[in-house]
């Protein structure tokens, strides 16, 4: 236990400095919420992958490994393909040339900016703080009871010192200290689950016999799809996977690279950093093997980490699942901060803040909406639970069309954007609440297990695709301000 | 015999992490040439209208 303690204080002392040593150069709201686009090829690149990767993905993963086996590599392989290296080829470069041509620091701000529509900014902005609120607080719940289940702290310390720790370095350092902190925990996080996924399949016999013996168990839970089925198998990979297209807590990464060159060396960099994708999964197959016994699968990687590591190797390994936890924590603090004082305070209600007072106001607005996660944590109702499950599908059902062919696109029209949002949002909850809606019919069985991002994505496409063919583009002036060149004296980018 | 006595199909998460990595660095070099040759072009471009401006300074 005393190497828990020593472990963890000193990692968060150490998360705690470095946002005491970059608080000095948060000097403007740009800076707070996007680091004033100064931020190099690795930071990026390992930020990116610590914000992608929770202690949701640790745990949640590891059970999916022990429930279905190795099919569940799939998920991993989908993260680091399309949630990662063509994320960054396809979006890196457009979206910091076009978010620098029309100075958007968050994504509602962009959509304002590249359509010329409030509503579309007002909806994105509202879709994605709720559930983006909502997803913290599954964070935080996820770092608590690791918390509980490797050291017997309290539910409620682990919430507490998480978040205290978490709301210091945001408020005081800001985007810079974000993703400062969360380079280093990206290193731990691949340090720790390297250290638990090679210990574990060592302890199996090697990943031959991982597979032998996973094989007499079940031959389910060594072929693809296996037990799961192609449709569970397929639309979750999607969801992880294309989600993060949608996300704005990740693409705000491409706002805040220094350059767009930067990004060459950025997209290797976090290809390389992705991979640790398949760690989960493989940790709880192997788990299936050491741990076949269990109350839930989600005790998986807890009970794998007490019987393949030490004290040190287990306190190492909670350092990663709570830097996991906390660099997801911190950058969807600093998305939902930004975008009520910069989209909905500001540009919204028409409000006026000196620069000084628009820092403040980010600093003070992160503290209330961890706050707020904090004490949600604390005695999470059941409705957050259930609406954790879709979060990230009804954000990405919102962004991600708009987003993607906004870029893309000239001719995207603003009326097109705003209903695929509202469609996409709609379908993606109406899919997911149907087996619960009793005076529905029940979907045929093929359909049943397709989860509701892909339905409300594949709604959001049609919709955006059919009404930018019958309507109009946005106005000229934010066409050409969107496609202009960001360094061309001339690109008409003053509002 | 596939690696590992895995199935080829579940093999294949492994097969798509490696191609991931070999696509970005080969994305990576291409784009570096091709910023290359547009900076090229530029240049070019840019010494162009400087020999033409010498030409027109030159005529009466």
């Amino acid at each position: 236990m005393t190497i828990y303690i020593l472990v963890l204080v000193l990692y968060m002392g150490v998360l705690a400095a470095v946002g005491m040593v970059l608080s000095g150069r948060a000097k403007s709201a740009g800076d707070f919420a996007i680091g004033g686009r100064s931020v190099g090829p690795w930071v990026t690149a390992l930020s990116f992958v610590a914000a992608y990767y929770s202690s949701v993905v640790i745990i949640g993963g590891g059970a999916f490994g022990w429930r279905y086996g190795l099919a569940t590599l799939w998920i991993g392989a989908g993260n680091v393909l399309i949630g990662t290296t063509l994320a960054w080829i396809v979006l890196g470069r457009r979206v910091r040339r076009t978010t620098e041509s029309l100075d958007a620091m968050t994504m509602p701000g962009y959509f304002f900016g590249r359509y010329g529509s409030p509503q579309a900014r007002i909806f994105s902005a509202a879709v994605t703080g709720l559930f983006l609120i909502v997803y913290n607080v599954s964070v935080l719940k996820g770092m608590a009871n690791a918390f509980e289940v490797l050291m017997d702290m309290p539910y409620w310390a682990g919430v507490v010192i998480s978040a205290v720790v978490i709301l210091f370095y945001t408020a005081v350092g800001g985007y810079l200290a974000v993703v400062w902190t969360s380079m280093i925990q990206a290193v731990v996080m691949i340090f720790a689950l390297t250290l638990l996924s090679f210990a574990a399949v060592k302890k199996v016999g090697g990943m031959t016999a991982l597979v032998d013996r996973l094989h007499a168990v079940d031959p389910g839970l060594v072929g693809t799809p296996g037990v799961w089925g192609w449709a569970g198998l397929i639309s979750f990979t999607l969801i992880v996977s294309l989600g993060t297209w949608g996300m704005p807590q990740l693409i705000i990464r491409f706002y805040s690279i220094k350059s767009e060159k930067m990004l060459r060396l950025g997209t290797v960099i976090v290809t390389a950093g992705a991979a640790i994708a398949l760690l989960p999964y493989l940790s709880g197959a192997a788990a299936r093997v050491l741990v076949p016994v269990l109350d839930s699968p989600d005790q998986a990687i807890p009970a794998l980490t007490r019987l393949v590591l030490n004290d040190w190797g287990g306190a190492i390994f909670l350092a990663g699942v709570v830097a996991a936890g906390m660099s997801t924590f911190a950058g969807v603090l600093i998305i939902i901060s930004s975008s009520l004082v910069r989209d909905v305070w500001i540009d919204g209600l028409g409000r006026t803040l000196t620069p000084a007072a628009e820092l403040r106001a980010n600093r003070l607005m992160s503290l209330a909406v961890g706050g707020v996660s904090m004490l949600i944590a604390l005695r999470p109702p059941a409705l957050v639970l259930v609406l954790t499950a879709f979060s990230w599908a009804v954000i990405a059902s919102t962004n991600l069309w708009p987003l993607l062919l906004g870029i893309y696109w000239r001719r995207t029209s603003p009326r097109a954007t705003l209903a695929s949002m509202i469609a996409g949002v709609v379908v993606a909850l109406l899919w997911q609440a149907w087996p619960k809606l009793a005076w529905l019919p029940p979907l045929p069985s093929f359909l049943a297990d397709v989860h509701g991002f892909v339905a409300g994505t594949v709604t959001g496409l049609i919709v955006i695709v059919a009404g930018t063919l019958l309507g109009k583009p946005a106005p000229a002036d934010c066409v050409e301000r969107a496609f202009g060149d960001p360094h061309d004296p001339e690109n008409p980018r003053d509002h | 015999m596939p690696p590992f006595h895995l199935p080829w199909c579940t093999f294949g998460s492994f097969v798509v992490v490696g191609g991931s990595l070999l696509l970005a660095v080969t994305w990576a070099w291409i784009d570096k040439r091709r910023d290359k040759k547009s900076g090229k072009r530029r240049d070019e471009g840019r010494e162009g209208s400087r020999t033409a401006t010498r030409g027109g300074e030159a005529r009466p």
